[in-house]
């Protein structure tokens, strides 16, 4: 009875000790710990391409059409604007007004974006500008470097539009909810 | 004289002189023994520890997302080891907590020690949930620095405005302890 008692003893003393002397191996390590904070603001990059684009209406030629039409098509993808955002963003865009040799409608300025599917607000195809900003395309999600490729148009109107130069602005804007 | 005499005188001279021979021989050793048991001693010590980067809406950060990461600022953090066996230090993230499930891959590692970095790590690589080791060295080393650069991957489409966070834990195992 005493053996078996002392034999359990020194099993409970072997159970104790070896995980310990085991223990003690597996430890046999040092830690640091490093914390890394990226703090990241919203962002959105708007670039242009092909911004300033020129039509001349020439007598006998392309005036004839484009007054017969009523309108003059500017170059296709002029200019193409590429817009990067980290969030849901919206591009729009406003016009001076021209300058020329009569107050010419500022509505007489037409764009279409050829964006497919983030166009918005009927800008898919002609739609004219006004001196206040028109939202012409967006997502509620970021982008990257994604194209749209904008034209322009102008209305004609053989009793308005006397010869002379007929220069706009047009301004684009990309904003998002929280920039 | 007897011989029983002469034996008698002999034994008392012998034993009167007795200490004096001992004096003679008066020399004693004393042995001192020196042990020193050196248990497997290592430590990693780390500065810098905390690094972090504010993208706002400026070129810097159209650059960064367009090529498609953000390094931090480098030597931050710097590791320094010291081992008196064979070592090996290994990495491991915590994951981002932000916005959304940001991949704990976004997070990359560099270690620009000269010597002993392993594993591919000499160059930026990915971190991840489980321990990689990014350097080791077969004997002991003292105070040997280890600067360490972290780049985060970007994407315009995924990466949210707001706080990314991440713990990284580095760990010194010396082996065979």
């Amino acid at each position: 009875m005493k053996k078996r008692r002392l034999i359990l003893i020194l099993c409970l003393i072997l159970a104790v000790l070896i995980p310990y002397k085991y223990g003690q191996a597996g430890e046999d390590s040092d830690e640091a710990v490093s914390t890394v904070t990226l703090i990241i603001k919203p962002a959105c990059h708007l670039t242009i391409t092909d911004e300033n684009v020129s039509e001349t209406l020439v007598k006998d030629s392309s005036a004839e059409g484009a007054f017969s039409a009523g309108y003059v098509e500017f170059l296709p993808d002029k200019p193409t604007l590429q817009i990067s955002s980290n969030q849901d963003w919206k591009l729009s865009v406003r016009s001076s007004g021209f300058n020329g040799p009569y107050s010419k409608s500022t509505a007489d300025l037409m764009l279409k974006n050829d964006n497919v599917g983030h166009a918005s607000n009927g800008f898919s195809d002609y739609k004219a500008l006004s001196a206040s900003d028109q939202e012409i395309a967006s997502h509620n999600k970021g982008v990257k470097n994604e194209s749209h490729p904008c034209q322009y148009k102008v209305l004609l109107d053989y009793e308005n539009d006397i010869p002379g130069e007929y220069t706009a602005t047009v301004t684009y804007t990309l904003s998002t909810s929280g920039a | 004289m007897s011989v029983h005499k002469v034996l008698i005188l002999c034994l008392g001279f012998f034993l009167i002189i007795a200490p004096f021979l001992q004096a003679a021989e008066d020399a004693d050793d004393g042995v001192s023994t020196v042990t020193l048991i050196i248990e497997p001693s290592f430590n990693l010590g780390i500065s810098d520890q905390a690094v972090s980067e504010i993208l706002t809406n400026n070129p810097e950060t159209y650059t960064a997302f367009d090529e498609g990461f953000v390094e931090f600022a480098s030597d931050k953090p710097i590791l320094r080891i010291s081992a008196n066996k064979t070592w090996k230090i290994s990495a491991k993230s915590s994951g981002f907590s932000g916005p959304y499930d940001k991949a704990i891959t976004d997070l990359h590692l560099r270690d620009r020690a000269t010597a002993n970095v392993e594993n591919g790590f000499g160059d930026y690589k990915a971190l991840s949930a489980e321990d990689q080791e990014f350097a080791a060295s077969s004997s002991g080393t003292t105070r040997e620095d280890h600067p360490c650069q972290y780049k985060v991957l970007l994407d315009y489409e995924k990466d949210l405005p707001g706080t990314y966070e991440t713990v990284v834990t580095f760990t010194l195992v010396a082996n065979g302890g």
